[in-house]
């Protein structure tokens, strides 16, 4: 739950660089539109995020391997920061196809530098950072999440469910998703819109029971704004439990994301 | 996030929706397209809408809470369903 929290990151200074920012930057676009601010946690192996809206409908996780996700990586001790992601993605706005990306931090300065370089001509971009002193912690119980058993979990193509959202956004707010023996059925109330799809037209499928929700699609649409960047979606349902989304990221990049359903009776009550 | 649209209703009437209706969902555009054609039958001949790709914030400054309480509303809190496995 919210609580209230000081931020200044201790121990040692980080530097991390990506040849390539492109990845980084789409994922820090994507999260912006979710959520504010956001807490990072640094250590000698990882990257992370983890975090909720503001409403707490969903959750998430955000995993970048020190090995896998960046090309160097300097980090001896943990810390953990927190900052404005509305302001870092004004601040990636600016990154232009082709050049690296450098985030350090100094603590004397406790300050986060960002450097957008080219690598033919060395020239560079350098924005300052700063950390959020105050801030309202929306730490989502993820170990928890991810312990969830599911009898239904499918890998498919991101451009699937992205055309079922927007035929299902024609009429509601919100997406259902069923599972059956046949595969998949997306769809709007009252089955306005239904999309059929056979488990041919799935990557991979463990459906050993049928499970159905409903899900906001505000929220599917903004983080299906990783699907350039997205190597293998794989997604699992269970009734009356979150929607269950790993994006698996070009890079290295893995992202957890839980979407919780709507509640049912209200559903009935505007049907 | 569809925040910009272009509604061409004929060679001579372009409307463009761009800062009056900045928080307009798509089913929303589709309902105002209807009543446009509707309203101007002998015009709404040459139907298009093209649409720019733009990221936009699922709570907005000055909607926040109104969002925030009507999402709780009809969500579960994610921290607060039955999630035992």
């Amino acid at each position: 739950m919210a609580t209230k929290t000081k931020t200044k990151i201790t121990g040692k200074n980080f530097t991390l660089k990506l040849e390539n920012g492109r990845v980084f930057k789409t994922i820090i676009e994507t999260l912006a539109t979710i959520i504010d601010q956001v807490k990072f946690t640094i250590d000698a192996e990882k990257l992370q995020i983890k975090t909720m809206d503001p409403a707490q409908i969903c959750a998430l996780q955000l995993t970048l391997s020190s090995k896998y996700f960046f090309d160097d990586y300097q980090c001896d001790s943990k810390g953990e920061f927190y900052l404005d992601l509305e302001v870092f993605d004004k601040i990636l706005k600016f990154y232009n196809d082709e050049e690296s990306i450098e985030i350090s931090f100094q603590e004397n300065a406790q300050e986060i530098k960002i450097k957008m370089e080219r690598e033919v001509s060395l020239t560079s971009k350098t924005f300052s950072l700063g950390l959020l002193v105050d801030y309202n912690d929306l730490i989502p119980e993820i170990d928890t999440l991810s312990n969830i058993k599911y009898d239904a979990i499918w890998s498919m193509d991101p451009d699937t469910l992205i055309e079922a959202i927007k035929c299902a956004e024609i009429y509601s707010d919100h997406l259902n998703i069923k599972t059956i023996e046949m595969g998949l059925i997306m769809s709007s109330p009252k089955t306005r819109f239904k999309y059929d799809i056979s488990p041919e037209d799935l990557i991979e499928a463990n459906i050993s029971k049928n499970m159905e929700g409903a899900f906001n699609i505000k929220f599917l649409k903004a983080i299906m704004t990783l699907s350039p960047i997205t190597e293998k979606l794989e997604i699992s349902l269970k009734t009356n439990h979150p929607l269950k989304m790993i994006f698996n990221l070009l890079d290295g990049g893995i992202l957890e994301y839980f979407l919780a359903p709507r509640i049912e009776e209200i559903d009935l009550e505007e049907e | 996030m569809p925040i910009y649209r272009e509604v061409e209703l004929s060679d001579e009437i372009k409307i463009t929706m761009k800062d009056i209706a900045e928080d307009i969902t798509e089913s929303d555009a589709i309902k105002l397209i209807s009543l446009l054609m509707k309203k101007f039958p002998n015009i709404a001949t040459n139907l298009l809408i093209k649409e720019k790709k733009k990221h936009k914030k699922l709570f907005p400054e000055s909607q926040k809470k109104e969002l925030i309480q009507n999402f709780q509303n009809k969500y579960k809190s994610i921290n607060e369903l039955n999630i035992k496995s």
